[in-house]
């Protein structure tokens, strides 16, 4: 279930970045528990709610708490109702798998009638009617990752190649095969392989000169509509580096995301540099 | 039925064979991968899935609707111990389309003209979501059973009936996976397949039908439901269908 934190709703919803209503709060910690040997896993809430008539919507089973748990690698979009103020669900083994989107949220179990709740704010009136399955309360939605396979390398994504077609010096970019293809001319390409297989200082080189610009323009490319790429055998372990890291595919700072992805290639590169430096003092 | 373990390739005898698609293309359309077979990494034994590899005789490749729900019972079936999570493993859906059930895959998918290689690509692979549970010639008949189970747990062969009665419904329903893998939502659509005779109208009407679902699904409980309320919400799904199609084709 798609949640917009700035969607508004009819009636006031208790949210930390909404003033709908004021001097309450909803708070959810979650912890995950893995077997690796089962492949169990098994997920803890610990919920703090301040706000008299949810506790006691709660309390008469008129409204419910729970998570909406989102996992796209198994396909699993379910509302796991929880315990209050703590619970524990077990999953089955292999329902969850990679990045794992957990969404607090109250509800209404049923159609409660001039809802007015304290705090609210004065647009929503004297009280509002609320249907069954509206939603009463949310918290951030939270990412646990469950038994994730390696990652790969960044650089088995993509292959360079020569091509006559591009001017020596330029590369470009051609995401619309089963790998990124990087073109460059017939020098430019000899450059990039014996500087990549020369040494491990010169590797840190391509890697910030040539592929943090490639990135960059995948993840500029993703962002204009992921799913233009989705059917592309490259896009499913990119996405998946993309989680590891906490990269958004909507856009946004292309240039640290790149870096975050290729696990900080300056970093490696400065770390080449001061060893290189140790070894000369030696 | 005597079963036996599921096996695996390595990830790097996939890697090599994806690469390799074109200098096999004639394993693919006559021959078959038995002697690679006994190379390292072709093996890979799971202790998780069992199954009996007597099932792949009974497979039948015409593509035909029925053919579909009938393959895809069998495989949910024979598959013992088989989860999500590992039903999204290339390995092991590559294994199967290279190894046991290597004419199946072939009599269903392949053409025998310059298509293969690409079809090779998309149905003896699996890579990623998609990949495993909309391409792979084994993993897609594994999920169609799936979600049938996920949308009539009683009467999981009714549900495959209506999400494969076209081509189209089964894409269109997938493919928007974030409103239609809710059970409530799953449940009710294969209800009104049944009862809607406008979604069974043409092609396009599945994919009118399922954007107003996406559209106006978000933001919204339908877990605390009853059934008859999530297809009041669906049949106004479907008015807004209809209106967007006449409006379109005015347009």
């Amino acid at each position: 279930m798609k949640i917009s934190e700035s969607a508004s709703y009819p009636h006031p919803v208790l949210a930390h970045w909404s003033g709908d209503i004021s001097e309450a709060s909803f708070t959810v910690t979650m912890d995950l528990a893995e077997d690796i040997g089962t492949g169990k896993v098994a997920i803890r809430c610990e919920t703090m709610l301040d706000h008299p008539e949810l506790l006691a919507l709660l309390e008469a089973g008129s409204a419910g708490f729970g998570c909406f748990i989102t996992c796209r690698e198994t396909g699993f979009r379910r509302l796991q109702p929880f315990g209050l103020p703590t619970g524990v669900h077990e999953f089955a083994p292999g329902a969850l798998l990679g990045l794992v989107q957990l969404r607090p949220l109250i509800w209404a179990k049923e159609d409660i009638h001039g809802y007015s709740p304290t705090g609210a704010h004065p647009e929503f009136g004297g009280g509002m009617d609320i249907r069954a399955g509206d939603i009463l309360a949310l918290d951030d939605e939270q990412r646990v990752n469950v038994l994730r396979p390696p990652v790969a390398s960044i650089e088995s994504i993509f292959e360079i190649a020569a091509s006559d077609e591009v001017v020596e010096g330029l590369f470009e970019v051609d995401p619309g095969g089963d790998r990124v293809l990087i073109r460059m001319g017939q020098e430019t390409y000899q450059l990039v392989q014996n500087l990549r297989e020369s040494d491990t200082a010169s590797r840190a080189v391509v890697m910030n000169s040539l592929y943090v610009p490639v990135v960059m323009e995948v993840l500029h490319r993703l962002s204009h509509g992921p799913e233009d790429f989705q059917s592309h055998r490259w896009f499913e372990p990119f996405h998946r580096r993309c989680d590891a890291f906490d990269v958004s595919l909507e856009g946004g700072a292309l240039l640290s995301d790149a870096q975050k992805m290729l696990n900080l290639p300056f970093g490696g590169l400065g770390q080449l540099i001061d060893q290189e430096g140790l070894d000369d003092a030696d | 039925m005597p079963t036996e373990p599921v096996k695996l390739l390595s990830a790097g005898v996939v890697e090599s064979l994806f690469e390799g698609i074109s200098d096999n293309l004639p394993l693919y359309r006559s021959g078959d991968f038995l002697g690679m077979a006994r190379s390292n990494g072709w093996e890979i034994e799971t202790e998780l899935v069992s199954w009996d590899p007597t099932v792949v005789s009974v497979l039948d490749p015409s593509g035909s609707p029925d053919a579909e729900v009938k393959n895809s019972l069998l495989i949910y079936a024979a598959l013992e111990g088989m989860t999500p999570a590992l039903a999204r493993d290339e390995r092991l859906w590559a294994r199967l389309c290279h190894v046991e059930c290597l004419v199946y895959a072939r009599d269903r998918w392949l053409r025998g003209d310059d298509r293969d290689a690409g079809l090779v690509r998309s149905h003896f692979f699996a890579g990623g979501v998609t990949g495993a549970r909309d391409d792979n010639a084994i993993g897609r008949l594994w999920w169609n059973a799936h979600v049938a189970r996920l949308a009539l747990p009683d009467d999981p062969a009714l549900a495959l009936r209506r999400l494969l009665a076209r081509a189209n419904n089964r894409l269109q329903i997938f493919d928007r996976a974030d409103t239609a893998f809710r059970q409530p939502l799953v449940s009710g659509i294969v209800r009104l397949l049944g009862d809607e005779p406008w979604l069974d109208s043409d092609d396009k009407a599945i994919a009118y039908f399922m954007r107003e679902v996406n559209k106006r699904s978000g933001g919204f409980v339908f877990e605390a439901l009853e059934p008859e309320a999530v297809d009041d919400h669906l049949r106004r799904c479907v008015a807004f269908a209809k209106a967007s199609q006449v409006a379109t084709d005015v347009g």
